[in-house]
């Protein structure tokens, strides 16, 4: 009976943490966004406990806010650049030593994964907002577009 | 609960290195006491975790300039050995199984950054990361730039501003430059860096462990966790946590008994 009760106090415990409640609706909304796009983009943010996940669709921008504990959809009008996919190779597709300054890897803090119906693994690099907000990149460039996109989900740097 | 509350009070109140006490010097092997315990062989020693502590289990009858952490298959075939009277001769390259304890100068540089981590705020909402990573046959470790704390403003529902936190390290980036290539991964024998609060791998630690794994890497970050006082030992799926002090006696090449 002891056993049990403990087994289920951590059942109830664990299923209510943060972290595997945001891994669990991430999971979710992959999967439904996998059926609707050949291809997306995932944003992880360690420590705001917020995954955001998109993808163009006839002018559209569809984006998704996870929260450990909630799911916010986005659909937005998105016109302004055609995403070129040697751009967006050039970005996250290089070796290490070789990367732009704002995509390299880290260890803690946020990622960009895109991911490709055609590819077994996510394309996949670290993502210093603080330098891709603070660098001025060609128009219509993969920074450019991400910029957008990020401005335009409420998400950016804060200056404080 | 005079014990529960002391511990309490040495992992909250932390503020000074635990490594400070424990400067290296040519005892350490014994416990700084020359006289009571004698280095048996001089032979690495191999420790596992047995019953949620760390425990002497095995060596591997050479002389090398690390310990040995290791679990699962590696494990059971220590303790068949050591049950044997024999050093362990198996597979002690780095892998899923088998972690690299650093020692000496390496084992001073986890020491720096764990204090420059310490010293560059004054608790875990303002510190920022710091680690390092040494190659093979490397004597001095090589300590990466400061990481940063990137504060966003995240848009809530009814458009409420609301500003959080993430912290991040660079891997590798030392004086402003990336200083490892892809093609040099395999020789890297180290990688850590310091958690001012919690040794818990995030995320993206698990992303980073994945993609270097990909480029040849076949060793196991660690992460030294102020607030916790634990080391994690981690690859891209699994980890294992020990105690700090432990982590800090097997640098040493302690014998731990159970």
């Amino acid at each position: 009976m002891k056993l049990v009760l403990l087994g289920s106090l951590a059942f109830i415990l664990c299923g209510c943490s943060p972290e595997l409640s945001l891994k669990r609706n991430t999971k979710k909304v992959i999967r439904k966004v996998q059926r609707k796009s050949e291809c997306f983009f995932e944003c992880t943010l360690d420590g705001c406990y917020i995954n955001v996940i998109w993808y163009y669709k006839n002018n559209t921008l569809i984006g998704y806010k996870i929260r450990p504990y909630d799911i916010n959809v986005y659909n937005l009008p998105y016109n302004n650049c055609h995403l070129d996919a040697d751009s967006l190779f050039m970005y996250l597709d290089t070796p290490l030593e070789k990367r732009d300054e704002c995509f390299l890897d880290l260890l803690d803090g946020p990622w960009i994964s895109f991911y490709d119906k055609k590819n077994k693994e996510p394309l996949e690099c670290g993502l210093n907002f603080d330098c891709l907000f603070n660098t001025k990149y060609e128009k219509c460039s993969f920074p450019y577009i991400l910029k957008n996109t990020l401005s335009k989900l409420d998400i950016c740097p804060s200056k404080n | 609960m005079k014990n529960r509350l002391l511990f309490f009070l040495s992992t909250t109140m932390y503020s000074i290195s635990i490594f400070a006490y424990q400067g290296l010097s040519p005892y350490n092997y014994c416990n700084e006491n020359p006289v009571v315990m004698v280095d048996p062989d001089g032979e690495a020693p191999i420790y596992a975790k047995k019953r949620g502590h760390v425990v002497t289990i095995g060596d591997d009858g050479k002389d090398v300039d690390r310990s040995y952490l290791v679990r699962r298959s590696v494990k059971r075939d220590v303790m068949k050995a050591t049950k044997e009277n024999r050093p362990y001769d198996g597979d002690l390259q780095q892998s899923k199984n088998v972690m690299y304890i650093p020692m000496n100068k390496i084992a001073d540089g986890v020491a720096e950054t764990e204090r420059l981590t310490l010293e560059n705020g004054t608790s875990s909402d303002d510190r920022v990361e710091f680690g390092g990573h040494a190659l093979k046959g490397d004597v001095e470790p090589r300590i990466w730039d400061p990481g940063q704390r990137m504060a966003f403003n995240i848009v809530e529902g009814q458009d409420q501003d609301k500003i959080q936190y993430s912290w991040s390290i660079t891997p590798f980036k030392i004086n402003g430059k990336i200083n490892v290539g892809s093609r040099y991964e395999s020789d890297i024998e180290y990688i850590w860096h310091i958690h001012p609060g919690y040794a818990v791998p995030s995320i993206s630690d698990y992303k980073m462990a994945r993609g270097r794994r990909n480029n040849g890497y076949k060793g196991n970050f660690f992460i030294v966790g102020l607030t916790d006082q634990n080391v994690v030992f981690y690859n891209e799926k699994k980890f294992i946590k020990i105690s700090l002090s432990d982590f800090i006696r097997m640098t040493k090449q302690e014998i731990i008994e159970e």
